[in-house]
């Protein structure tokens, strides 16, 4: 049997490389990549990277939303679905990604990732998680996507939440 | 409400290419320095293209897996700056407002942008502060040109 090999088995599909922050204490679609064209049974690869000033002892947290549909709702009391700071009152700096499968009829959860944040001043670990909850709120859309928006919320209005640098990927099909 | 301004934004020192736009938490506190307060006093509070809504209770500890429940008040009232070249009725359909100051982005689902994240910010303020708030609106969008 041949073992064939790709030289384009990961393909950026769009990206949003300007900053974005918030002082909003309940969810706000905060980073958007739109006009894409993925089609549903397309594994994708998404990354970003996080950031949250000090000002309050107050946690921040990122969710994700795919063409209209909020999968994971960015809440301050669930469990991580996107980039997570801890509540301590510190500048801090990290990054997530997201990794979702083919999106298919009764295969609409399948997805993982991984989050950590630091502190800015030292790069000491402040908090670190698996993305165990990523279709927290609603299943995957089993449809092309157009849309991918990084939601945000901070547990302070004294405290922003930043995210820059959203890439979206698309891996290979056999 | 809903105000939303255009954005200043100079070149980043990280890359050629990648602007900076003006940062949340500055602009939030230049809009206290105005006497105009933002509704992220209230963590159960949020406002969406269509509408103003209420969670009914917070989910306090972690782990809970709960999303909030909402309860809609009403329609929202959405003011956009003149300058921005789309309409409150080109917002993408349910995008979330949150309830503070945002620097971002603008997805536009129809019109002459239709497909783009128009550069933007937006704050959200009591329905009833509204009128005074507006009326402020030329000195808020100061708040917006300046990029540090």
């Amino acid at each position: 049997m041949g073992r064939g090999f790709s030289t384009a088995a990961l393909t950026r599909a769009g990206s949003n490389t300007t900053e974005a922050t918030t002082t909003s204490t309940t969810a706000v679609d905060l980073i958007t990549v739109s006009s894409l064209s993925i089609p549903a049974l397309s594994p994708i690869r998404i990354e970003y990277v996080g950031r949250k000033t000090s000002g309050a002892a107050a946690v921040v947290k990122c969710g994700l939303k795919i063409n209209s549909t909020v999968v994971g709702e960015a809440v301050v009391g669930a469990s991580a679905r996107g980039y997570s700071a801890s509540a301590t009152d510190q500048a801090e700096s990290g990054f997530a990604f997201i990794e979702i499968g083919p999106r298919l009829t009764s295969y609409v959860c399948g997805s993982h990732g991984m989050q950590k944040s630091a502190v800015t001043s030292s790069g000491a670990y402040a908090l670190g998680s698996v993305l165990d909850d990523i279709t927290g709120s609603a299943v995957f859309p089993t449809v092309a996507i157009t849309d991918v928006v990084i939601r945000g919320i901070s547990n302070s209005a004294l405290v922003t939440l930043a995210v820059d640098e959203l890439h979206v990927y698309v891996f290979g099909t056999p | 409400m809903i105000l939303i301004f255009p954005v200043r934004s100079i070149p980043h020192p990280d890359r050629p290419g990648k602007v900076k736009i003006p940062d949340a938490g500055i602009v939030q506190r230049g809009l206290s320095a105005l006497g105009c307060k933002c509704k992220n006093d209230d963590p159960l509070y949020r406002e969406t293209k269509e509408s103003r809504l209420k969670s009914r209770a917070l989910v306090l500890f972690a782990g809970s897996r709960a999303d909030p429940i909402e309860v809609r008040l009403g329609a929202a009232t959405i003011w956009v700056h003149p300058s921005l070249g789309f309409t409150k009725d080109q917002i993408r359909d349910n995008w979330s407002f949150g309830n503070g100051v945002t620097c971002g982005g603008i997805s536009i689902q129809s019109g002459p942008l239709a497909g783009q994240v128009v550069p933007c910010a937006w704050i959200v303020v009591d329905d009833a502060d509204g009128p005074a708030v507006l009326a402020k609106a030329a000195q808020i969008g100061q708040l917006f040109q300046v990029v540090v």
